[in-house]
């Protein structure tokens, strides 16, 4: 109860806990590791059956792969 | 400035002499492919700084491209996983990794021996009949769907989404269950199988089977009558010939023992 009675009081600490939270959804959704390794497996079926093109797919891949780098090398800060 | 170096290791074979196979090692450096031995049992490695490697295409390109190089002439070997680096080079090898599970290697390297790993994927390459037989064999939807057709757009909007829904569950049981089925008929001419997960909604599988050598023709003729079966709508791709990635790999834990995983 504490922090809902701490947000509520102070409309400063209520905006700093927002953003943190925000920050941290957005983390979560833009380095959950788990969803880009889904989202690759996706991208690679597209492929496979001739969905996306060679240059398509490979653009696609580098940047799902960059992100699950980011994504590995944000837990391993966060441990 | 000379950075440190270890060893990446690429997978382990059977051999008492020293092989090389060629300038494949990971990294873009050019580093040669050797071996390191014990005794009549070797692990493939190439010269690597400590550094890891992220899965990138490139590098994943470089791994796979080098133990398919040894598997031109070794076909029996055993895949180490990627990014292996031993930091303290052929002795960290030898007391971590060849020493200890020498007996272990060389039973995996008999079992892999008169196999072929052979991937196959499958999908719908129209979805339209697919959710025609649902609707055919479900006749609740099909009432639902019928009712909701009669009445105006914004009558049905929110019913429209619940069928929309109820659809979907259909459509995912009915891949599971075709997968099962092409699995099922496939394994009886493997010695094993294993699924990976699929993703979108025309794909039905994506599976590896463990294949005796003697058994890939029955295995080939068995995929070829499933896919005339299907009225041609369900596709199968298979990768022939691969290393056995999906049923043995060696993991290495430098910090406590090397140990193989045998999936």
């Amino acid at each position: 109860m504490f922090l809902i009675d701490d947000i509520l009081m102070s409309p400063v600490n209520f905006t700093v806990w927002l953003a943190e939270k925000i920050k941290e959804q957005a983390e979560k959704t833009l380095y959950d590791v788990e969803a880009l390794k889904a989202a690759l497996e996706e991208l690679r079926e597209q492929h496979d059956s001739g969905e996306l093109s060679d240059q398509e797919f490979e653009r696609k891949e580098d940047r799902l792969l960059k992100t699950l780098q980011e994504a590995r090398e944000h837990e391993k800060a966060k441990a | 400035m000379m950075t440190d170096q270890g060893k990446y290791l690429y997978c382990v074979i059977q051999s008492e002499e020293p092989q090389e196979f060629g300038a494949l090692g990971i990294g873009g450096r050019k580093d040669f492919l050797t071996t390191v031995h014990w005794q009549d049992l070797a692990c493939v490695v190439s010269d690597s700084p400590l550094e890891d490697y992220p899965v990138s295409r490139e590098y994943t390109m470089e791994h796979h491209r080098a133990i398919e190089a040894v598997r031109k002439r070794f076909p029996a070997l055993l895949p180490v996983c990627f990014n292996t680096i031993a930091k303290g080079g052929e002795p960290m090898i030898l007391e971590r990794v060849l020493k200890p599970r020498r007996e272990e290697f060389l039973k995996l390297l008999d079992w892999v021996a008169d196999k072929d790993e052979i991937g196959v994927k499958s999908y719908w390459r129209a979805m339209e009949p697919v959710y025609k037989r649902i609707l055919e064999e479900n006749e609740g939807l099909r009432t639902w769907r019928d009712e909701l057709a009669k009445r105006p757009p914004a009558a049905r909007y929110y019913e429209q989404i619940e069928l929309g829904k109820q659809i979907e569950a259909a459509l995912k049981s009915t891949r599971e269950r075709e997968g099962k089925r092409v699995v099922e008929l496939l394994k009886i001419h493997a010695v094993d199988a294993r699924q990976d997960p699929v993703y979108g909604d025309k794909w039905i599988l994506n599976a590896a089977f463990f294949v005796n050598k003697s058994k890939i023709t029955e295995f080939v003729q068995a995929l070829e009558a499933l896919g005339a079966q299907s009225d041609g709508n369900l596709v199968f791709k298979y990768t022939p010939d691969g290393a056995p990635f999906h049923f043995v790999e060696v993991r290495i834990t430098w910090e406590e023992s090397a140990h193989v995983s045998h999936r």
